[in-house]
C-alpha cells in the first residue's frame, strides 16, 4: 500500500510561475498561477477506517457504471462528501481519481462552472498534490473547467501544471 | 489490423526509425500523438536547444525574471531535454514517453516564457492568453496525459486497489 510521503517537492517550475505574476496585482484578480507542489507517495500501514473509505470509492464507482450521466454524477458526489483518512496514500490516489472522474462527467454535461467549484478547493496552487494520474488528469479537467467559463489565466496555469506532473510521472516510468 | 499509413513525412521517418529498430509501424493513437506534439511546437523547430527556445520565445513577459533566474529555467529545460535524448534500451515504445516528455516540457517552457503576448496586456490589467494557446496547450496536456493511460476504468482501478488494500489489512491482522 502506498501513503504520502512527508517529503514535498516544489517543483523548479513554481519559482518562475510565481515570477511571471505581478505583486502589484489587485486583490481578486487571478494571475498566471504555476505552481505546483507534490509530493511522493508511499507505503503506508493499512487501517480499518482506510478499508472502509477505499471500499467506499469501489462501490461508488461500480454503481455510477450502471447510472446514467446526472445521477452518476450524484452518486459520486455523495461519495466525496467522505474524506480520505489522512496518511493513508491509497485513499487519497483514490479520492483524487474521484474527484477526476465527476468533473469531467460534468463537463461532459456542459456544467463547467459545476466541475470548477468541485476542482478548485482541492487543486488550490498551494496544496501540495500526488505525485501520480489522477492528479494530473484533475489538473486537466480544472483546466478544462476554467477555459470554458472564460478563465484562460486559471486554464494555462492548470495545464502547465498538469503538463509539468506529467513530465514527473513520465521520467519516472522512463527511469 | 493494419497499422494506418502515415501521410506526413514526419510519419513516415518515425515509421523508417521504428522498423530499424525492430519495431511495429505506430499505432493510429501514436500517430495522433506525434501530430498533436507537432503542432505544439511547429514554431520551435529545435525543442532540446535552449539558445533557439530563447530567441523563439522574445519577447516575454517575465521582465522581472533576475538573470540567474533565467539561467536557472534555461537549465532546467536543457536537463530534462538531454534525459530525453539518452538511448533507451528499455521495452518498447519508450520513444514515445520521451517524445510526450520533451513535448510536455516545451509546451511548459511556452506557458511561463510566454504567458500573453505583449501587446495583448499593454496597459491592460485584466489580459488573458488568448483561447488559442490556452486550446492548444489543454490540447498537448490530454495527449500526453492519454499516453500513460493503462487501459483501467476508474472502476477496476478502485477494485484493485480496494482488493489489495484488504489483503495488506488481513496480513497486518487487521
Amino acid at each position: 500500500m502506498r501513503r504520502a510521503s512527508n517529503i514535498v517537492l516544489v517543483v523548479a517550475l513554481g519559482l518562475f510561475g510565481s515570477a511571471c505574476t505581478d505583486a502589484g496585482e489587485p486583490a481578486g484578480e487571478r494571475a498566471l498561477d504555476t505552481r505546483l507542489e507534490a509530493h511522493a507517495v508511499l507505503a503506508s500501514k493499512p487501517t480499518a477506517e482506510g478499508h472502509r473509505y477505499v471500499q467506499a470509492v469501489a462501490e461508488a464507482h461500480r454503481e455510477a457504471d450502471r447510472l446514467e450521466r446526472s445521477a452518476a454524477i450524484e452518486r459520486l458526489l455523495a461519495a466525496l462528501e467522505q474524506q480520505p483518512p489522512p496518511d493513508d496514500g491509497a485513499a487519497e490516489l483514490l479520492h483524487y481519481d474521484l474527484l477526476a472522474r465527476t468533473a469531467e462527467l460534468m463537463l461532459e454535461a456542459s456544467a463547467a462552472e459545476r466541475a470548477l467549484a468541485l476542482l478548485e478547493p482541492h487543486m488550490d496552487p498551494a496544496t501540495s498534490l500526488p505525485i501520480d494520474r489522477a492528479a494530473a488528469r484533475g489538473l486537466i479537467a480544472l483546466g478544462d473547467a476554467a477555459a470554458q467559463t472564460g478563465d484562460h489565466r486559471l486554464a494555462m496555469g492548470s495545464y502547465a501544471r498538469a503538463l509539468e506532473m506529467l513530465s514527473l510521472l513520465l521520467e519516472e516510468v522512463e527511469s | 489490423m493494419s497499422a494506418p499509413s502515415p501521410t506526413t513525412e514526419t510519419e513516415r521517418e518515425t515509421e523508417r526509425e521504428l522498423a530499424a529498430l525492430g519495431e511495429a509501424p505506430p499505432s493510429a493513437e501514436e500517430l495522433a500523438l506525434l501530430a498533436e506534439a507537432g503542432d505544439l511546437t511547429s514554431d520551435l523547430a529545435d525543442v532540446a536547444s535552449v539558445a533557439r527556445l530563447a530567441s523563439l520565445a522574445e519577447p516575454f513577459a517575465c521582465d522581472d525574471l533576475s538573470d540567474l533566474e533565467l539561467h536557472r529555467a534555461w537549465r532546467a529545460v536543457e536537463q530534462r531535454s538531454s534525459a530525453q535524448a539518452k538511448p533507451a534500451g528499455g521495452g518498447p515504445r519508450r520513444w514515445l514517453l520521451a517524445a510526450a516528455g520533451l513535448a510536455a516540457a516545451a509546451a511548459v517552457v511556452i506557458v511561463v516564457l510566454q504567458p500573453f503576448p505583449r501587446e495583448q496586456t499593454a496597459g491592460r490589467d485584466d489580459a488573458q492568453p488568448d483561447a488559442e494557446r490556452v486550446a492548444k496547450v489543454g490540447s498537448q496536456a490530454r495527449a500526453t496525459l492519454r499516453t500513460l493511460d493503462d487501459g483501467v476504468s476508474d472502476s477496476q482501478r478502485a477494485e484493485r486497489m480496494a482488493a489489495e488494500y484488504q489483503r495488506q489489512l488481513e496480513e497486518h491482522g487487521g
